[in-house]
């Protein structure tokens, strides 16, 4: 008589998330360049200055009926600029010592503008409830409000 | 009729978002949470569900104030 042995997947190493972590940055310096953390303060002027000319494409993007061939351009800008922000927030956190004004920036415009693109991904790649939609659509009809 | 102009101008404050340089972006979104917190109390639903149909009629939106 065979005994089947269960397929366990591996176990979850919590106490190596550290090392984890600085594997996989180690990995990503490889790929990124050099400069990205010794540049943190001269790259946010031109974090912002992207997210400007981001902001045009948006607008075309949205206003866009056919997207097929933009679409994975359009998705690969967008999550380099979040990619961009995310490592920028967490240099910040990282290094206090830094200080945004000496740029003319405040902690409050690069959350802001982090929030913003954490949600136009989410906006235009992340997963949606459309039922919950629906049933807030004909909430909104009932109150006889003229249709969306 | 309040609910849905509360969601208009949701939707009219997702388009500054876009349409705004941004540094204005703090303060956009200060009104963006004042008026978000206004539809939840008023529709009784999850910020959330409020997100996903803003994102589902967005597009729509921006056609509609492009003329198109």
């Amino acid at each position: 008589m065979s005994t089947t042995v269960p397929i366990l997947p591996p176990p979850v190493r919590k106490t190596h998330v550290f090392e984890d972590l600085a594997s996989v940055e180690a990995a990503l310096r490889k790929i990124l360049p050099a400069e990205l953390e010794e540049r943190l303060l001269a790259q946010i002027p031109q974090w912002f200055l992207v997210i400007g000319l981001f902001k045009d494409l948006e607008l075309a993007y949205a206003a866009l009926e056919e997207r097929g061939k933009i679409e994975p351009k359009y998705r690969a800008v967008l999550t380099a600029i979040l990619s961009l922000g995310e490592n920028i927030s967490a240099g910040l956190i990282a290094r206090p010592e830094l200080d945004l004004k000496t740029i003319g920036y405040c902690p409050r415009v690069v959350d802001a503008n982090l929030r913003y693109l954490r949600a136009k991904y989410q906006h235009r790649f992340g997963p949606m409830d459309n039922a919950a939609v629906a049933d807030f659509e004909a909430m909104l009809e009932s109150e006889g409000a003229p249709s969306i | 009729m309040k609910a849905r102009q509360v969601f208009e101008r949701l939707l009219h404050l997702q388009y500054r978002l876009d349409s705004t340089s941004p540094e204005e972006s703090p303060q956009i979104y200060e009104d963006f949470d004042s008026a978000l917190e206004e539809l939840q109390s008023l529709m009784g639903c999850p910020a959330q569900r409020i997100h996903d149909a803003l994102n589902k009629h967005y597009d729509a939106y921006v056609r509609k104030l492009n003329g198109r």
